[in-house]
């Protein structure tokens, strides 16, 4: 706004000298050729056209600060509206960082494994996959189980027939002598009990591990059950099927039911 | 005339004064009014297990502030917030009465809580930026962890050692302000970021931990002892995997448990080592050439030193045992008569180099570096009882580190709890790598693994500790607990069981410690079904599988 009465003065120098100089040209040398152009007519074009460009400065300038002003509003509408998405979003991540981390808590695994019907194994044994040799003595876990409808599921789904006709894969380097020496120990230490006639059953056909995940239960956790029905030891599986060499049989097991 | 010419000279005056004089000076003033400094609080760094779990982490929370001049029905308000703070109504309707502008109504609720009460729109309840220091895990690794206080500073444990790392430094940001309390957006602000805290790795095995902790937890109620510790270590690395102590503490809620259970037991607390401290002694003996696991003894059934008669801990008469009869049978006049093959000076100058008496450098806050007395103030029962320890103290964790040295063929490697040290950058600081010393001979200490396997073998005093398809080695303990007032022993015991598997190729050391049980008495029948527990899940955990070989069978005693 300060510069319109700048240009407004300066105008007006302007004039001033250009009249001065005509009127000082007439006096000197008196040389009518040079006489041809009205300083009046040019003032007056030059004024009119000064006030148009101006006005357009000025309404160009309108409309600028008009826009700017309107793409601020809009920004700061945007603004507040992602900062409060922001806050949201911080809150509701600070909600399940706090729900995961205590999901993910040993406590609670170990407790959700055991509403699966899981327990822990006492005797940890591996399966060397090189040769299918075992190393350790596998034992059925035992241990109090807790009677819950998820139980059940998950029992049925290791005694499911239809696991039973899983193929006979017996793999490259299955050691039938070690199985049923694992399967004699079951019977003799009595684990097997009730089901010794579904074990016998299953003592030389080796069945290629089917993973049960449970969903709620995190990777790391060893919990991912592998009946190992070969052996004959239903109610033992595998705890995290490695091929590096070796696999666990059974941190958490499932109890035989 | 004049008076106008007063006038403006009075005007003059006083423009002189207040741009001149005292211009500057009224500037910086204004500029104080308007300026505002607050600070940029530092995040807390994390405490991880050694996987990366967090143990202990910070998350944003909300601390629910009042204007009371801003309330007229405080009972409205106060009934309104009750439910949704869990608080007492009348409790908070004598908070929101009043004329002060600020008060505090509940600190560190979750965002969902502020949530719930900024719907209600209340005239006067007002929030502000806070955090929340939270234990996912509850008690896990709490005597570890620690706790912080109400302003979110460590206060035990590791929170309090590392208290400043933890905590990283609160940065500042200084702004003008105008009348509505907004910043001032074109004047000029200036920012120092905070620097957050770093993330501190633990050595700790968090499923293990958890393991630990319930296995004892479990013994410690079923024994009607008083309390107990577990010790998990890396004999290779020192590292410690678990430590866990029962009963502890939910560090969430710390003021709600008793100030015992807020120490770290296993480094804080000094007791005994009674029969355990038989492995050093025998150890020694064989590393001075005086013995071999094979050298006969005869072990009369009393015997007289000093002005005292020592015992076995049941009668006999005389037994022909070898050294590792004795260890076997865990025979305190064995040791005894092993011993004086060495002599007291070598003795001691063993028990030092096990660590005995010397700081854990674990840097754990108020932990305690145990007591032997020096040589030369041995009395002539000193000897013998030191041999098979008595009159010296130690620590769980050192207890269990003997067993780590003779585990990691008689090379000392300090224990540690700190795997990393992460930066809010990214950047990774390990610990100086632990220093090692060399104890005894690699010969030796193969040696003492086999007679360590003997104890859990036939006849020895563990046989609760085998666990089926490994071989397993370690030593049994049931020390007497010096009475604080009488000075001398109490009926109370420690009983005790350290032991490592595979004891061919030791990968895991395990000390278990049971204190002043009501039900049962000997290491071998109350703490070392725990080792077997713990032991058994680490195996299989941490894929440690059987070495497959065959026992040495080590003849325990001799002649007929």
């Amino acid at each position: 706004m300060s510069a319109a009465p700048k240009l407004d003065s300066l105008v007006d120098s302007q004039e001033s000298s250009v009249t001065e100089y005509a009127t000082k040209g007439v006096r000197k040398s008196a040389r009518t050729n040079l006489r041809l152009v009205s300083p009046m007519r040019v003032q007056k074009a030059s004024r009119g056209i000064f006030i148009v460009v101006l006005l357009g400065i000025l309404s160009l300038g309108g409309v600028a600060v008009l826009v700017i002003n309107t793409t601020l509003a809009q920004g700061a509408f945007t603004l507040s509206e992602l900062r409060s998405q922001q806050a949201e979003l911080s809150r509701t991540e600070a909600t399940l960082t706090e729900e995961v981390a205590a999901l993910a808590a040993p406590t609670s695994l170990e407790q959700q494994a055991r509403v699966l019907g899981m327990v822990p194994s006492s005797a940890p044994a591996f399966i060397r996959v090189t040769d299918g040799k075992v190393l350790g003595k596998p034992k059925a876990a035992q241990g109090a189980k807790i009677a819950t409808p998820a139980d059940a599921t998950v029992s049925e789904a290791v005694t499911d027939p239809a696991l039973a006709d899983l193929p006979e894969a017996p793999g490259v380097g299955y050691d039938p002598a070690a199985a049923d020496a694992m399967a004699n120990e079951q019977q003799q230490n009595g684990v097997v009990g009730a089901k010794g006639k579904k074990a016998k059953a299953g003592v030389d056909q080796w069945t290629e591990p089917t993973v049960i995940k449970a969903e709620v239960i995190s990777e790391d956790a060893l919990l991912d059950a592998v009946p190992v029905q070969s052996t004959g030891i239903d109610s033992c599986h595998l705890a995290n099927f490695h091929l590096r060499g070796f696999a666990i049989l059974g941190q958490f097991n499932q109890v035989d039911s | 005339m004049i008076a106008s010419t007063m006038v403006l000279l009075v005007f003059g005056v006083r423009l002189i004064d207040l741009q001149a004089v005292r211009g500057s000076e009224l500037a910086s003033s204004a500029l104080d009014q308007r300026l505002r400094t607050t600070e940029i609080p530092a995040q807390r760094g994390s405490i991880l297990d050694a996987s990366g779990a967090p143990l202990a982490i910070t998350v944003d929370a909300k601390n629910v502030t009042a204007d009371q001049t801003m309330i007229d029905q405080p009972v409205v308000v106060a009934e309104a917030l009750a439910p949704i703070l869990g608080a007492d109504a009348d409790i908070l309707a004598d908070r929101l009465t009043g004329e002060r502008r600020f008060i505090y109504l509940a600190k560190e609720v979750t965002p969902d809580t502020w949530e719930q009460i900024s719907e209600l729109r209340l005239p006067g309840i007002f929030s502000e930026n806070s955090s929340r220091r939270i234990y996912p895990s509850g008690e896990l690794a709490a005597n570890v962890l620690g706790f912080v206080g109400e302003e979110g500073s460590g206060l035990g444990g590791y929170e309090y050692a590392y208290e400043e790392q933890l905590g990283g430094i609160p940065g500042e940001l200084t702004f003008e302000r105008g009348p509505g309390g907004r910043a001032i957006p074109t004047a000029a602000s200036m920012r120092v970021n905070a620097e957050q805290g770093v993330d501190i790795q633990l050595t700790l095995d968090r499923d293990l931990q958890h393991v630990a902790q319930e296995a004892i937890a479990e013994a410690v109620q079923s024994s009607g002892a008083s309390d107990g510790t577990v010790v998990v270590m890396d004999p290779q690395s020192g590292r410690i995997l678990a430590l866990a102590t029962a009963p502890t503490f939910d560090p969430n809620f710390p003021t709600q448990s008793g100030q015992r259970n807020l120490n770290n037991r296993p480094l804080t607390d000094a007791f005994e080592p009674g029969s355990t401290s038989k492995v050093m002694t025998l150890a020694a003996v064989i590393n001075e050439g005086a013995a071999s696991p094979y050298t006969p003894l005869k072990v009369p059934g009393v015997l007289r030193r000093g002005d005292k008669d020592f015992h076995d801990s049941s009668a006999h008469g005389t037994l022909n045992l070898t050294l590792s009869g004795v260890m076997a049978k865990s025979s305190n006049i064995g040791t005894i008569l092993a011993a004086e093959r060495i002599g007291g000076k070598k003795l001691s100058k063993y028990l030092k180099k096990f660590g005995i008496g010397q700081e854990t450098g674990l840097n754990f806050p108020g932990e305690t570096k145990g007591f032997v007395p020096a040589h030369e103030n041995w009395s002539p029962t000193s000897f013998p009882t030191i041999a098979f320890g008595q009159g010296l103290s130690v620590n769980a964790v050192q207890a269990t580190s003997v067993f780590a040295t003779i585990a990691n063929d008689g090379l000392r490697v300090d224990p540690s709890l700190v795997s990393k040290i992460i930066h809010a950058d990214g950047s990774v600081e390990e610990p100086e790598a632990p220093q090692t010393t060399r104890v005894v001979t690699r010969e030796t200490a193969k040696q003492v693994r086999s007679m360590l396997e003997t104890v859990v073998g036939e006849g020895g005093t563990a046989t609760n500790a085998k666990i089926p398809g490994y071989r397993v080695g370690g030593k049994t303990g049931t020390a007497q607990v010096v009475n604080s007032v009488t000075g001398g022993y109490s009926k109370d015991v420690i009983a005790s069981f350290i032991g490592m598997a595979p004891v061919d190729n030791p990968r895991l050391v395990v000390g278990v410690f049971i204190s002043k049980p009501k039900a049962g008495r000997y290491g071998g029948e109350l703490a070392a079904p725990v080792f077997k527990k713990v032991t058994s899940y680490a195996l299989g955990a941490l894929e440690i599988p059987p070495t497959g070989a065959k026992a040495p069978k080590l003849a325990l005693t001799f002649g007929g």
